[in-house]
């Protein structure tokens, strides 16, 4: 676990009585780019909530840059791990009564302190890196999706954070309005080293930026190989009658 | 009609319209910071805030006003509280004026997405920035209008505590017809002054929405 800016062992999840995650076990480091990929209601977005705790795990043990969470992770201790775990949604939830600039800056502002022209600056950084310089007084309803994610993205980098979580990040979006989001994960992948963990449907965008791959299949991990191996020398018939499909 | 006879008292009216105003604005703020807290402690704090919340609402929306008016005039003192009529009735009307409040914010809160909340734990926005800056202005909007009906009814109520001798319009209204016998005039004029201070709630809404409007369409 030394070295692991997310570090899962044996995490389990119920939902009522249905077993969601039995038993994840795995470990991102510094650089990696992790693809998550599996079935529908294979658990690949509750293992990206339970990283942050937007869920709370049943058992096993859950740890961030070295620090244990989980249900009895005091507020406070818990908001200032998460500061640690950017997370980008399907759905963008940006918010919507405040601008794409307000929507950078306010945790910024609030939680590290920074002034307004401090905040200000970093964010027009972000915005100019993800290419939406001229929208930074926008509400964000009149963004298309493609322009809305990556705000969400530019969101999350402010924080500065160690790794960021997408799940499924362009699931929303018409192909070529994904296109113009994966070209900014690319770039982050690549040329900026940010971590991620990324829930993807997009198999051809995971093989190209992902380090590593991790199948899931009713809420275990099925593979956890590198990237090339995954693709290459795929022997699992579930696996390859998946990859087949999509 | 004898308009004259209460032009004459018409001062007296002019200053418990003032009362009622008074009486108004502070048992609707007092209603609504109160009916905030209790809004914000049935969904945050969890099973027994929550029981008790919807215990005192039910209690207060299910029982008359003049009623509990008279529960805390009469029966108070008994247990040693003793308050004059002007705090008592404002205390009154603020304590149900908050069980409406509180249903209406509760409602208005559930109206904002989890993805919205979700979105500011994930960047590791304590609680309250989360409620001041994200959640409660996207509440106002759906709790604007139901907020404004209560605030208005909250104005006509101030009527009732009338029946513990606070003067404000009604009470006032009544001394002047009982000694003049200008029913119809007084009630009329009286009636006139309540439009007038429940038009300053209804023309607020009206700018309001007009506000909240302009601002999602500007394109800047
Ligand atoms: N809040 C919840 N309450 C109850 N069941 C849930 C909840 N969230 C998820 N589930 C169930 O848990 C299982 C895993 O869901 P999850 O969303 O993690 O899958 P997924 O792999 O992300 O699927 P998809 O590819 O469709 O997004 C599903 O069967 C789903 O119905
Ligand atoms: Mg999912």
């Amino acid at each position: 676990m030394t070295g692991s800016l997310i570090h899962l062992h044996n995490v389990q999840k119920k939902f009522g009585h249905t077993t969601v995650l039995d038993g994840i076990s795995l470990d991102v480091r510094a650089g990696d780019v992790m693809a998550v990929i599996g079935p529908s209601g294979s658990g690949k977005s509750t293992l990206l909530r339970i990283v942050n705790q937007l869920e709370q795990h049943d058992a096993g043990l859950v740890a961030i840059n070295g620090e244990k969470i989980d249900a009895a992770t005091p507020r406070r201790q818990l908001a200032r791990i998460r500061t640690q775990v950017g997370m980008v949604f399907q759905g963008f939830h940006l918010w919507p009564n405040m601008s794409v600039l307000d929507n950078i800056t306010l945790a910024p502002r609030t939680i590290r302190g920074l002034s307004r022209e401090q905040a200000d600056a970093q964010a027009e950084q972000l915005l100019a890196r993800v290419g939406l310089s001229a929208q930074r007084d926008r509400r964000p309803e009149n963004l298309s999706g493609g322009q809305k994610q990556r705000v969400a993205i530019a969101r999350a980098l402010a924080m500065e954070p160690l790794a960021i979580l997408f799940d499924e990040p362009t699931s929303a979006l018409d192909p070529h309005l994904s296109n113009e989001v994966l070209e900014v994960m690319a770039d982050l992948a690549t040329t900026a080293g940010v971590t991620m963990m990324v829930v993807t449907h997009e198999i051809g965008f995971a093989r190209r930026i992902a380090n590593r791959t991790v199948y899931m299949q009713g809420g275990r991990i099925v593979q956890d190989a590198p990237t090339d191996t995954f693709f290459e020398h795929q022997q699992d018939p579930d696996i390859l009658k998946f990859l087949s499909h999509t | 009609m004898n308009w004259a006879l209460v032009w004459n008292y018409l001062p007296y009216l002019l200053h418990a319209a003032g009362m009622t105003l008074l009486i108004s604005a502070m048992a609707i703020a007092g209603g609504t910071v109160l009916g905030l807290v209790l809004a914000l402690a049935r969904s945050e704090l969890g099973r027994w805030a929550g029981f008790t919340v919807a215990a005192y609402t039910w209690l207060v929306r299910g029982t008359p006003l003049l009623l509990q008016i008279f529960v805390v005039y009469y029966w108070l003192p008994g247990l040693g509280i003793r308050l004059a009529a002007f705090p008592a009735g404002v205390m009154v009307l603020a304590l149900n004026a908050t069980a409406y409040y509180a249903d209406i914010f509760r409602s208005a809160l559930q109206t904002v997405p989890p993805g919205q909340i979700e979105a500011a734990l994930a960047v590791g926005l304590p609680w309250l920035p989360t409620m001041r800056r994200i959640v409660i202005p996207q509440a106002f909007v759906p709790a604007l209008p139901p907020y404004i009906g209560q605030s208005i009814t909250v104005v006509k109520n101030t009527s009732l505590v009338s029946v513990i001798s606070v003067q404000e319009l009604m009470f006032t209204s009544e001394s002047i017809y009982s000694s003049t016998y200008r029913v119809v005039e007084t009630i009329g004029v009286a009636g006139v002054l309540y439009l007038g201070i429940t038009s300053i709630l209804q023309v607020f809404q009206i700018w309001m929405e007009h506000r909240i409007h302009a601002s999602k369409t500007r394109v800047r």
